[in-house]
């Protein structure tokens, strides 16, 4: 990363964020809390804060699962990605705080262990509608407490990315197991078609995203098919690309982001070091490409991180002949530098 | 993300995309509002006088009675030992549906009035907390 640039704007970015977050949280808090006591006065503070923060954690984790699908759908929301780590590692937080509540308020007054009690109070196993609620709500909690622990980088190192990425796509099954748990336990108490209502709402923005995502995210991506000549594949207009952008691209199961600066083109991998951030949809600065997850930098020409970073990413050739870009889709060992393609600069000189 | 992880992506929505609404509708109609919500009508202190059938389950004694004129029915139960259970519901099952009609506690004698028309019944003790059936006695 270059040193005069990303890490003074990122931490302040990444202060603000924290900070937004924590305001966010105890605003919601506070108003939950008030709300509650005034409305319903014989209210116990163990309920409330049983409530309070299972609500907040709900919500935090419909927000956490959005911010995907958003910035692949609008790059604007990108800046929400950046640290979405801290918005997981907190709202498990808060719905631990649910849980212990949950797990002191209504397991240990009795004469059974409350882990077992948790498991027997409620016994219909076998029944789909009546399924016990709560050990939904305990694997969920485990899965997150798993992520969380594991949401350092010195674990996405150790697993390398691509472990990671799939651990930590556990989070949808802990999703099914929130919304699970709230259908069988609250729902069924409370009659009021609102609460149900609003938990559809989530339900179908959550998903409805993705799956938008998934397929209307897909279309931004180049599959060129042309015959390669000489190993190299056309894949765009030089003019397709706007300049310190890129565009990406699929050949031969290669994933390429093509960059075009300073008169010049280059390819690299689009999948970040990191954790396999799309590249390509992120921009030059400072001379570097940098990923729109959380800003590691990358020279175009070679796909190294600037010194004193050690990152090194995929390369591929490139040549333009008149305004067709060829990439050569075999990729290049990370690191290897590439003779960036020079565009022929239309002047009228030229046109004489 | 690589392409099998969006691959992956991909298949979990859609898969979310119909199992959750799914699973949130199942669990909808069907879970029933506690039994103790519908009337238990106070233990009746005297026994009717004629004695329709009697059956001996072990810890419990049951007896149907009627009355004189045989327009009305009770359900006599002698308990002998208590339930391990927290709760014992006393129902009758009948043409399909269950109606609470009193609740055990310590053992000893318990009269319960049957709505009319009951005839042979099926006799279920349920623990409404653990939503388990602890005995069964066709009378
Ligand atoms: C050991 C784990 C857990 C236990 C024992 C537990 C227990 C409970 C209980 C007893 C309730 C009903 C509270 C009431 O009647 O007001 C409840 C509700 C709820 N829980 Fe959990 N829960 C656990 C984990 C979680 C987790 C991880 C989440 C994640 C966000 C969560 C979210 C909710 C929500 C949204 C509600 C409905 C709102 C409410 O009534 O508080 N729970 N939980
Ligand atoms: S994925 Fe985190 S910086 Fe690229």
């Amino acid at each position: 990363m270059a040193l005069h640039y990303s890490p003074v704007l990122w931490n302040r970015q990444k202060r603000l964020y924290d900070l937004t977050m924590a305001g966010l949280m105890a605003l919601y808090l506070i108003i939950f809390c008030t709300l509650q006591t005034s409305l319903f006065p014989p209210i116990t503070t163990e309920t409330i804060v049983i409530r309070a923060t299972s609500t907040l954690a709900f919500l935090m984790l419909h927000v956490i699962l959005v911010i995907g699908p958003l910035c692949r759908l609008d790059n604007r929301f990108l800046p929400l990605l950046y640290n979405r780590r801290h918005l997981g590692v907190s709202m498990f937080i808060v719905a631990a705080v649910h849980s212990v509540f949950s797990v002191l308020q209504f397991h240990t007054r009795g004469d059974v262990d409350p882990l077992v009690s948790l498991f027997t109070s409620e016994r219909q196993y076998g029944s789909f509608g009546q399924f016990p609620f709560q050990p939904l709500g305990f694997f969920a909690l485990l899965i997150l407490f798993v992520m969380a622990a594991t949401s350092h980088d010195f674990w996405l190192k150790n697993l390398s990315p691509r472990v990671w990425k799939t651990l930590h796509m556990s989070v949808y099954l802990a999703y099914a197991l929130i919304v699970m748990h709230v259908a069988l336990g609250i729902l069924q108490q409370e009659t009021s078609p609102v609460y149900a209502g609003l938990m559809g709402v989530g339900v179908l923005t959550v998903s409805g995203l993705h799956v938008m995502a998934a397929f209307i995210g897909n279309r931004r991506e180049l599959h060129p098919n042309a015959p390669a000549t000489d190993g190299f594949v056309a894949v765009c207009d030089v003019n397709d690309i706007a300049d310190n952008r890129a565009k990406t691209l699929m050949v031969n199961g290669q994933n390429i982001a093509l960059f075009k600066y300073d008169g010049k083109l280059s390819a690299v991998s689009n999948l970040c070091r990191h954790q396999n951030g799309p590249l390509g949809e992120g921009k030059i600065i400072d001379g570097c490409i940098t990923c729109p997850w959380h800003g590691y930098q990358y020279l175009p020409e070679n796909g190294q991180s600037p010194p004193p970073f050690t990152e090194k990413i995929e390369t591929y050739a490139v040549r333009c002949v008149g305004t067709t870009v060829w990439v050569n889709p075999q990729p290049y060992p990370p690191g290897t530098p590439q003779t960036p393609a020079l565009l022929k600069v239309t002047t009228i000189n030229d046109e004489n | 993300m690589t392409p099998p992880l969006r691959r992956a992506h991909r298949f979990i929505w859609l898969l979310l995309v119909v199992a959750l609404p799914l699973g949130f509708l199942a669990t909808r109609p069907t879970k029933q509002s506690p039994w103790l919500q519908e009337p238990v009508l106070p233990p009746q202190s005297t026994a009717m006088p004629v004695l329709l059938r009697t059956i001996d389950a072990d810890s419990l004694v049951l007896n149907l009675r009627q009355s004189v004129r045989g327009t009305e029915r009770q359900l006599e139960i002698l308990l002998k030992q208590p339930f391990e259970t927290p709760s014992a519901v006393v129902c009758i099952r009948q043409e399909g549906s269950r109606r609470a009609v009193g609740l055990l506690n310590a053992p000893g004698l318990y009269r319960f009035p049957l709505p009319t028309g009951t005839n042979r019944p099926l006799v279920e003790i349920v623990d409404d907390v653990h939503g388990r059936t602890v005995k069964t006695v066709q009378l």
